[in-house]
Formats: structure tokens, C-alpha cells, sequence
């Protein structure tokens, strides 16, 4: 065994050499391998997990990422509907505004709910607010899911007279104003949402 | 009516005891003084002082592209934006980018981008604004210097730094590190850049009269230089998370201590 080069929580520095491939797992995000050798490519504190051989640099900056990875929760409105399956422009990741600009997603039907739906307007209509999670990247265009208790629609309006809708059941929800009952996949925070939504 | 002074530059470039006019050795560099995070509104940002030359550098980035149609569907792209402020030099500079401006953005542009990963990021952009506060010679290598500062400030994904500097003839002597004065009154001026990843040159430039033979001394010279600039680029950067690093240690010991009680 040779002698450690590093031990947990040292400060490592951009294009400082880490060890070699053999050696440890080396993460894509923070590393990069050149001839065989690890090497870092961010500067901030080394984190190595001695079980999993694992290696890689934790940075303050990971918190305020503008980019979109897999996994993150995400905030938009509907678009358009399909026949099976519908487009959200969505602006905040992390419930962090991504001001000035929107990302592209799809969800597919097979993506909306656990429970079986037979149409894609049995869960959404257009300019609902709603809550999904990324889980997949294609270019520039996301795939979402609302698979989840906390995912699914936030806010809607009434197709007919556009007031607000008020829940009723688990997935029904009714006008104040004309009475028309609608069926939406809903977030079990409906109604009560931390966020707060502009318009 | 503009303003006409005529250019008088001294005749000799040399002290009587070797020296040079602001009493620097041939090989030795001016007072460089770097910070990084200085701009709170920027991901990353740093600041340099480089004899008289003071330059700001901030990165913003990776964030969406603006106009969207310059966005690459399988890359991100680096946008380097290089401004001179008014006051900067002697006479007043138009505030407007001119051909000088646009050329040394895409200078710093080319000598910065091998060394991010840009094919991680499709469909964004990495912009580094370079504002050169005061000038007084080298403004090209200052700024690639601290613009690769900043963007490893701003924790962008990179194989290494960059630093550059400037190598120069002046009277028939080699120097490194041209002033303003030296620069302009100077015989020949020689920009250049290197990616530490690889150990290559990554930007150079070439001006006035040189013999071939003296390239490689040019290159010698800078090559020595260019490994102080190097030094002093970490250091700055490891000062940085030292302070990150004490507090991340009082966290814990404060987390422990209310375990305990």
C-alpha cells in the first residue's frame, strides 16, 4: 500500500493530480481522466469514500445551479395537450426562478399518475400550473413525470367562466362560480402551496 | 478640437546600472496582486493588479443562451466580452467596442475554451466579461490570466488554468513582461499563453522585429514566468477555500456539541 495523498476534506485545486483510475471511482462532474490519471477539475474540498472507492470535490456552487439535471423538481404551465401527452414550459428548478428565460418538457401519458388514465384531459388542460420532476435529457428537451404524492397540478382554472377551481375529492375539483366539476392528477398540496405564483 | 499630444518616448530604455526604467531586472515580473469573488451578482469573478494594469473579470454561466438561435444543441459555447473603460488610458478611449476589442475578446476566447468541458453543457452559454479599469501595457495577458482565475472561481468544470504573459525586446535585450512604454517604444512584443493541462501554448502573438533563433530564447523566458504567474493563480485560489474549509469544520464541531447536549 502506498501513502495516502489525500485525506478527507483537504483543499484540492483546479488540474491537481488526484490518483490514478485503478485507484478510485473517479465522478464525471468534478474529475476528468487523462492518460489513465485522475485529475481535478474544480477546486474545493475532497470527499472520498473509503467503502465505495468513490471520489469526488464538493463545492459551495452545486447549490445555485442554473442547469437542469435529472432528478430536480421543477415548476411550469402547460402549453398544448397531445393525444398522448402534453408540453410544459417550465421556469423554476430546485423552487429557484429561472428568470428571463423557460426550459422545454414533455409528459407522457404512461408518465402522469401510478393510476391508470385512459385520456391526457383526464389530468391536465392547458394553463394549469403544475409540479414534476426531470427524468430525462434529450438535447434541449426534458422528460417529465408526475408519478408522486407531492407532483402533479398546483393551480387551474375554470374551462368555462376561468375562476379558480377548489378541490373536492382526490382527483376532482370544482368551479365557485358555475359549479363545473373537473378532474385533474393533483399535487396533495393543492390549494395551499409554499411557493409563490405570479402571473 | 481633439486633444494632439505627440508620442515622445525616452531614448534608451536603461538604467546606467543595467536595470530597467522602472527598476526591474530582465526576467523579473511587475507586483501582481490577484482576488477572487469580488463580485457578489456574479457566479464568479476575480480581480487583478498588475503593475498599473487593474482589471475585473466576472463569469456568469452555464445559464441559457441569449439570442436563443446562437445556442448549440450538442455543446455550450464561451462568450469572452473584453471592454477598455473610458478613463482607462491617457486620451479618452470611445466607449464603443472597436476592431481592437472584438479581436482580444476572441483571442481570449479561443485560448480559454480548450480547457472547459463545454460538451457537458448542451444549449448553454458561459460568459466572461473583462473590464479593464486602468491600462498600462499587457491588458491581453492580464486579462486571459484572470478571466481563467474567475472561471475557476465560478467552479465551471476545467483542466486546468491558463496564464499568460508577455515577452518582449527592448534596446537589443530580451525582457519579460513589456510596460506600457516598453511596449510601444519597444523593437519586438511577443503575448503567450499557456494551457497547464498539456504544457501547450495557447495563445501567441507576434509584433515588430525578431530574429528566429531568438524564439526559443523568447519561449524560455516566458515558460520561467509563466510558472510564477501559475504560482500566485493557486495560491489566491487556495486562500479562498481555506476560509471555506474553517468553517466547515466549525459547523461540525457545533453540530457535534449540540448532540451532546
Amino acid at each position: 500500500m502506498s501513502k495516502k495523498l489525500f485525506k478527507n476534506k483537504d483543499i484540492v485545486l483546479t488540474g491537481q493530480y488526484l490518483g490514478v483510475v485503478e485507484e478510485f471511482l473517479p465522478d464525471k462532474q468534478t474529475t476528468f481522466i487523462k492518460e489513465g490519471q485522475i485529475y481535478a477539475s474544480k477546486s474545493g474540498l475532497i470527499n472520498i469514500d473509503e467503502k465505495k472507492r468513490e471520489i469526488e470535490i464538493k463545492t459551495h456552487q452545486e447549490k445555485d445551479r442554473k442547469v437542469v439535471r435529472k432528478g430536480d423538481i421543477v415548476i411550469g404551465t402547460i402549453l398544448f395537450l397531445r393525444q398522448y401527452s402534453v408540453g410544459v414550459n417550465f421556469y423554476t428548478v430546485n423552487s429557484k426562478i429561472h428568470f428571463n428565460s423557460y426550459y422545454f418538457g414533455n409528459i407522457h401519458v404512461s408518465q402522469v399518475s401510478d393510476r391508470y388514465i385512459d385520456k391526457i384531459y383526464d389530468a391536465f388542460q392547458i394553463t394549469d400550473i403544475l409540479r414534476a420532476r426531470v427524468i430525462e435529457q434529450n438535447y434541449n428537451e426534458y422528460k417529465l413525470s408526475t408519478v408522486g404524492k407531492s407532483l402533479g397540478v398546483i393551480y387551474a382554472d375554470c374551462m368555462i367562466c376561468g375562476t379558480p377551481l377548489k378541490k373536492i375529492g382526490f382527483n376532482k375539483l370544482r368551479c365557485q362560480r358555475c359549479g363545473n366539476v373537473e378532474t385533474r392528477k393533483i399535487a396533495n398540496d393543492y390549494g395551499n402551496v409554499n411557493e409563490s405564483l405570479r402571473f | 478640437m481633439p486633444l494632439i499630444i505627440k508620442d515622445e518616448y525616452p531614448e534608451v530604455l536603461f538604467r546606467e546600472d543595467g536595470k530597467r526604467l522602472d527598476g526591474r531586472e530582465k526576467n523579473e515580473l511587475r507586483p501582481i496582486k490577484m482576488e477572487v469573488g469580488v463580485i457578489k451578482n456574479a457566479d464568479g469573478s476575480a480581480y487583478l493588479e498588475w503593475g498599473d494594469n487593474k482589471i475585473f473579470a466576472a463569469v456568469y454561466g452555464p445559464r441559457e443562451v441569449h439570442p436563443h438561435h446562437l445556442a448549440k444543441p450538442d455543446r455550450g459555447i464561451l462568450r469572452v466580452f473584453y471592454r477598455m473603460a473610458t478613463f482607462s488610458v491617457f486620451d479618452r478611449k470611445r466607449p464603443a467596442p472597436g476592431r481592437r476589442e472584438k479581436e482580444i475578446s476572441m483571442i481570449i476566447s479561443d485560448c480559454i475554451e480548450p480547457i472547459l468541458f463545454l460538451e457537458l453543457y448542451p444549449g448553454t452559454s458561459f460568459e466572461v466579461f473583462i473590464e479593464v479599469i486602468n491600462a498600462d501595457g499587457g491588458t491581453r495577458c492580464a486579462s486571459t490570466t484572470v478571466a481563467a482565475l474567475a472561471l475557476a472561481d465560478a467552479g465551471i468544470p476545467m483542466k486546468s488554468l491558463v496564464s499568460a504573459v508577455a515577452v518582449g525586446k527592448i534596446d537589443g535585450k530580451i525582457v519579460v513582461d513589456l510596460s506600457g512604454i516598453e511596449d510601444k517604444a519597444g523593437e519586438a512584443d511577443l503575448p503567450c499563453a499557456i494551457t497547464w493541462y498539456n504544457k501547450e501554448i495557447s495563445l501567441l502573438q507576434f509584433d515588430g522585429d525578431m530574429d528566429l533563433n531568438e524564439m526559443s530564447e523568447f519561449l524560455d523566458l516566458a515558460k520561467d514566468a509563466l510558472g510564477r504567474i501559475h504560482q500566485i493563480q493557486l495560491e489566491v485560489l487556495k486562500s479562498k477555500f481555506l476560509t471555506i474549509q474553517e468553517k466547515s469544520d466549525e459547523i461540525i464541531v457545533n453540530k457535534e456539541n449540540q448532540g451532546e447536549s
